[in-house]
């Protein structure tokens, strides 16, 4: 079974996740278990980086869905950012662009953070 | 068991396996020596009573042959009934030592009496008290044979043979000697001693193994010492008598057959040997009694545990049994066991014996007693609760029940998995010795806890093996069974989950507008909750196929019903494909795969805006969902697959692709295919472009293809396999 990290950092208190690996059924949980913390610890404004993402299954884009409503009522997002074009496409596919804001770049989802708060 | 059996039982029965005739010769042989024996009584008390017959020559052969046949008969139901029964057990040689002194007891009544009473009364009693002490050497005879034999090395029976020469020899020898004199002979005297003393060697030599004695509890060797000693006692003076003429048992044998005080002779000083090697060997091995009787009960102990184990699949049983053989081997006042919760690192007690539970919990004080346990590599004996620091603390409130203890962790290749704890309430109340049967006792405990669980864990997986393959029974009974019949199109389905449950759904309906709906959908994620969603969907599909027009308010309306009641990372992707009479289809693209169309031998990805169902409220799913409007002509086709067929690897990981499919998907069809053979040729091309690795998700392949032109206006007609089963009641 392929391997799957996470590491986390903080850019102008907007939390970003760095996927690594393959994420599938097997491994949702762990996103969902961190992504859970942090939603707990009322953090509200969180970056997913995908730059590392190998590859994608239906259960792991679950994993986004599971939050994005509580996050958004009290008014934060999770940012989906820097997707290779093949886990795109299982995104597009799906239709989460109409549901996620996806950004090239971790950068343009920072500059759209700072841009709601301000 | 042996002493089940009673005595008369024994004496109809044989070991030899000529058949059913043979059961009836020692009864037989018993018989023959018993009439012989009145016969010879007869003679001799009419003999006793009447001087003219007594010294009649023919009247005294025919007494003596009397006796010889009585003897002789008598020897063989003795053999019979020696041979067929062996001693197996060491209760059997106890029990025939008791008979043996018994029988031998009676020989010494007439003690002193020298003279032969000449009444015709005392003549009868004589002759029974001749027989009986011959029945009583033939006994004497047989135990020691099965004594010998009981302990059977490779040499025993040459042993038995040289004895059994030794005997007649000397039986012979002083016949002849004896012939035309009846006093003693100093020669022969001589080369009797002499002969006795080869035999008793011989003898000593023979019963060598007499490990049995070393096993007996200190009770039974307290019987057994009591036993030999007397037997000792009671078969010197029998050999005496046997041997000094003028007593009253010699004359009694020689009245019976001539030196027959000779083989009486020999055959009690041979118990006497016997019986002193019992009584020496018993005597020097008491004091190693409580040795061996702790390992004897380590050894049956862990035999026993073992079968606990594979008998029983309940291992809390386990534990019991564990507990109160660890308390038994170490002579505790109390014992107590503890494991690990399942998928935790907390302790549980698992067992107790002689304590309760609240006692366990008052010695957990700190968790002290936790940690070192954990720690243990070996068992910890603390002889004493207050002078051992970590645990002093706690020597006031637990004295009353414990003040010495031993602590064995229970270990399954190094892991730490448990312990035993065994506690006495006195201090120093516990061996080394303790300590070390408590460790050979837990480590082979651990191993049968260990295969308990994996028994245990392996019989749960078979049921849920079992429960996935209903599972999967069910699903294929959801899919329709058989490719429908629509005008104008012909349709042909193929489906194979990767797992044994699986998460691809296909199925035809026929809405309320009478037109044909053919769906293929896929559940987010695998096994049975994905079958659980897809058997939802199938009951949702079915129910709104009946009251809705639209294929747009067809997929809008499966979304609005199972949006809220899916878990929130659960979603389905959905393509419908609305058949019109005329050609014209009609594709809604719920975040599903998108479909390839090939018109006119071009193929192309048709893939309308849509969201996968679940993932946004009705009103927001609605504004996502675009419908794409398709003209098929005749021979045009349409390709629905789920991303399983996409996405199937190489053994080297590389991805088929949507480009790739449609390639495929391209060269088949220009042999202008039905969709029976796409579906045919399209399976096998995956097939080996997988080279049959392990299938990485469900696939699902619909191939539909526009049959006739022209063909419009007539009515469609779909068999789903409801109407299927409902058609057929």
């Amino acid at each position: 079974m392929a391997d799957f990290s996470t590491t986390h950092r903080t850019v102008q208190s907007i939390h970003i996740i760095d996927l690594n690996g393959y994420l599938d059924a097997h491994t949702a949980p762990i996103l969902e278990k961190e992504i859970g913390a942090l939603v707990e610890q009322g953090m509200n404004a969180i970056i997913v980086n995908f730059r590392g993402l190998d590859y994608i299954s239906s259960a792991g884009l679950g994993v986004f869905m599971v939050f994005i409503e509580q996050i958004r009522d009290r008014g934060g997002d999770i940012k989906l950012a820097a997707m290779t074009e093949k886990v795109f496409t299982v995104f597009d596919l799906l239709g989460f662009p109409m549901l996620f804001d996806i950004t090239d770049t971790e950068d343009d989802a920072i500059v759209k953070f700072t841009a709601a708060t301000t | 068991m042996t002493q089940d059996r009673t005595f008369i039982q024994n004496l109809f029965k044989t070991d030899t396996p000529k058949g059913e005739s043979q059961s009836l010769r020692p009864a037989l042989w018993l018989a023959v020596s018993v009439v012989m024996l009145l016969a010879h009584t007869v003679m001799d008390v009419i003999g006793t009573v009447s001087d003219s017959f007594r010294t009649h020559t023919a009247a005294q052969l025919t007494t003596d042959i009397f006796s010889v046949l009585a003897l002789g008969s008598y020897f063989f139901f003795w053999r019979n009934y020696v041979l067929s029964n062996p001693y197996t057990s060491r209760d059997d040689i106890f029990r025939d030592m008791r008979r043996l002194m018994f029988m031998t007891l009676p020989l010494f009544l007439p003690l002193g009496s020298s003279e032969l009473p000449s009444f015709f009364l005392f003549a009868v009693t004589d002759n029974i008290i001749e027989a009986y002490a011959c029945i009583v050497l033939f006994f004497a005879g047989g135990f020691v044979y099965n004594l010998l034999m009981y302990q059977r090395t490779l040499r025993t029976n040459s042993y038995l043979r040289a004895l059994g020469a030794g005997l007649v020899f000397a039986f012979v020898f002083v016949a002849i000697a004896e012939r035309n004199n009846t006093e003693e002979n100093p020669e022969a005297t001589v080369i009797l001693v002499l002969l006795g003393i080869i035999l008793s060697i011989l003898l000593i030599i023979a019963i060598k193994r007499r490990t049995w004695i070393h096993s007996l509890s200190y009770k039974e060797k307290k019987r057994l010492l009591l036993l030999s000693f007397l037997l000792v006692l009671v078969s010197t003076a029998a050999m005496v008598m046997c041997f000094v003429r003028d007593t009253y048992l010699c004359k009694s044998y020689n009245e019976f057959i001539h030196p027959l005080n000779i083989l009486a002779g020999f055959l009690f000083l041979a118990i006497e040997i016997c019986c002193e090697r019992i009584f020496w060997t018993t005597l020097f091995s008491l004091p190693n009694t409580s040795v061996i009787e702790r390992r004897t009960f380590e050894f049956s102990s862990v035999a026993y545990l073992n079968r606990i184990a594979a008998e029983s699949t309940d291992i809390e049983k386990l534990y019991d049994t564990v507990t109160q053989l660890s308390q038994q081997a170490t002579r505790a006042t109390g014992a107590w066991c503890e494991v690990l919760k399942a998928d935790s690192e907390e302790l549980r007690i698992a067992a107790m014996n002689s304590l309760t539970e609240k006692q366990i919990v008052a010695l957990h004080d700190r968790h002290v007693l936790h940690d070192i346990a954990r720690n243990l590599q070996e068992p910890l004996l603390i002889q004493s609760l207050e002078e051992f620091t970590p645990l002093a603390f706690l020597s006031r409130s637990v004295e009353s029940y414990v003040k010495s203890l031993i602590i064995a962790p229970l270990r399954d290749s190094g892991n730490f998995v448990g312990a035993v704890y065994v506690v006495n309430t006195t201090s120093f109340a516990f061996e080394n010795e303790d300590v070390r049967a408590l460790a050979a006792f837990v480590s082979s405990a651990s191993v049968a806890i260990e295969n308990a669980r994996l028994v245990e864990d392996s019989l749960t997986k078979e049921r849920y093996q079992r429960e996935l393959i209903v599972g999967r029974q069910i699903q294929r009974k959801l899919l329709p069974q058989h490719d429908p019949v629509v005008t104008g199109y012909d349709i042909c389905a193929f489906s194979d989950p990767a797992l044994e449950v699986g998460g691809d759904y296909f199925d035809y309906f026929t809405l309320k507008n009478g037109r044909t709906v053919v769906v293929i959908a896929d559940v987010s994620g695998k096994g049975i909750s994905a079958a659980f969603y897809m058997a939802k969907l199938k009951g949702v599909c079915l129910a709104l196929s009946h009251v809705v027009e639209s294929l747009t308010e067809f997929v809008e309306q499966i979304n609005a019903t199972l949006f809220g009641s899916m878990e929130r990372q659960m979603y389905i992707t959905l393509s419908a494909v609305m058949l019109g009479d005329d050609g014209t289809v009609r594709i809604v693209r719920a975040g599903h795969t998108p479909a390839l169309v090939s018109t006119r031998g071009d193929v192309r990805i048709e893939k309308p805006s849509g969201l996968g169902i679940g993932l946004a409220k009705p009103a927001f799913f609605t504004t996502c969902i675009k419908e794409a409007t398709v003209q098929l002509d005749e021979g045009d086709s349409i390709l629905l697959f789920t991303d399983g067929v996409n996405e199937s690897r190489s053994p080297d990981g590389i991805e088929l692709g949507m480009e790739e499919l449609c390639t495929v998907y391209a060269t088949v069809l220009q042999n202008n295919s039905a969709p029976k053979q796409v579906i045919d040729t399209l399976s096998s091309r995956l097939r080996s472009f997988s080279l049959h690795t392990l299938q990485h998700d469900d696939m699902t392949v619909i191939a539909i293809r526009r049959s006739l032109a022209g063909s419009s206006g007539q009515k469609t007609e779909t068999v789903t396999h409801e109407e299927r089963n409902l058609g057929h009641g």
